[in-house]
């Protein structure tokens, strides 16, 4: 995932940036559709069916994926929601926000192209015969599921207008790629945009509690996502 | 776990057999279709999945994932199509004869592992 650096906005000295360096290299932008698949399947079975109970009355749902690199992760869950929760949330106001650092990653997001090496990543066949359309060498998403997806270069403590209020937010591998003192900001960030009962969702081999203590861990099956602290 | 091999390619055949041996799969190999029905029924104990190449002599990957759904052989047996075709109709055809999965050529470990997850085979 390629969100990273520059969360202060203040970022001058050498080591500061020698830890960015990195980031805009394309070797960290592994990614792949489902990826970390007991994730997807908890947000299918338990979180976005507790998420949609409590947003009945107000009918919208936001998501935003930061660092979403070259876009599967959005497309996922774009693919989930239409797939599990159509007549559910037919009528709703459904966005998926993605924000990446890298320029060059929103852009290959936002075309939503994919190779064959891409598409043969924990993407089910059957979806990608439902969800993509072959051209050429590539498969091209369905041009409904690519609207349900604004993608936004920023990282994240970028202000990335509205809705600037999500019930989910993926931050998954992001962890890995800051600077422990920006790690902090980055939970600060997302706990300002989160609703209240609203779920984080990190990479499997990430973890909040050594960072910050803004948030709580729920422990699912074979995976954890993490809510807002109750204030004391 | 038990797997089934299919490929009319020697060099293939090695290949995925090392990449499942890797992940503790034992492997019986098939050079064709024909080749794999007789194996199935030859099998003491069945196989868990099959890796089914596509363009084959004497019966081809298409041929042999309907023979088998339709003469019950292997109900319980994962078919995974894995070859160079490529084209949504021809995928889409595939699953409709009965495959569960399908994976393109070339591939790589990783994504040979995650489509077996997905057919919820923890290899």
């Amino acid at each position: 995932m390629m969100e990273a650096g520059n969360l202060n906005g203040v970022q001058t000295n050498a080591s500061a940036r020698l830890n960015r360096a990195p980031v805009g290299t394309t070797a960290l932008h592994e990614t792949a559709f489902f990826r970390d698949r007991d994730t997807f399947d908890a947000l299918r079975e338990t979180l976005l069916p507790r998420i949609i109970e409590a947003n009945m009355r107000n009918r919208r749902l936001g998501i935003w994926c930061a660092g979403c690199s070259t876009g599967q992760e959005a497309y996922s869950i774009a693919m989930l929601l239409r797939e599990n929760f159509a007549d559910q949330l037919a009528d709703w106001d459904v966005e998926i926000v993605a924000t990446d650092l890298a320029g060059s990653a929103i852009e290959y997001a936002r075309r939503g192209r994919y190779r064959r090496a891409e598409v043969n990543r924990g993407l089910p066949a059957r979806m990608l015969v439902r969800c993509f359309v072959r051209e050429g060498d590539e498969w091209e998403i369905v041009p409904e599921l690519r609207a349900m997806c604004e993608f936004r270069k920023g990282d994240v403590c970028t202000q990335i207008a509205e809705p600037d209020v999500y019930d989910l937010v993926l931050m998954r591998n992001v962890l890995l790629f800051l600077p422990e003192q920006d790690r902090a900001a980055a939970f600060a960030s997302v706990h300002r945009r989160l609703a209240a009962h609203g779920v984080l969702a990190l990479g499997q081999a990430e973890q909040a509690e050594d960072s910050t203590d803004l948030f709580e861990a729920e422990y699912m099956d074979r995976c954890c996502f993490y809510r807002k602290t109750p204030a004391r | 776990m038990r797997a089934l091999i299919v490929d009319d390619s020697r060099f293939m055949r090695a290949h995925l057999r090392q990449l499942l041996e890797r992940m503790g799969v034992q492997c019986s190999e098939a050079a064709d279709g024909c080749e794999a029905l007789d194996a199935l029924r030859a099998a003491s104990t069945g196989f868990d999945f099959m890796l089914l190449d596509v363009n084959m002599p004497r019966m081809t990957g298409l041929e042999c994932v309907k023979a088998l759904r339709d003469s019950g052989l292997g109900d319980e047996m994962k078919v995974m199509m894995v070859t160079t075709e490529s084209d949504n109709v021809f995928i889409e055809s595939a699953l409709g004869y009965g495959a569960d999965e399908f994976l393109m050529k070339p591939f790589t470990a990783d994504g040979l592992r995650e489509k077996l997850a997905m057919m919820g085979l923890a290899a």
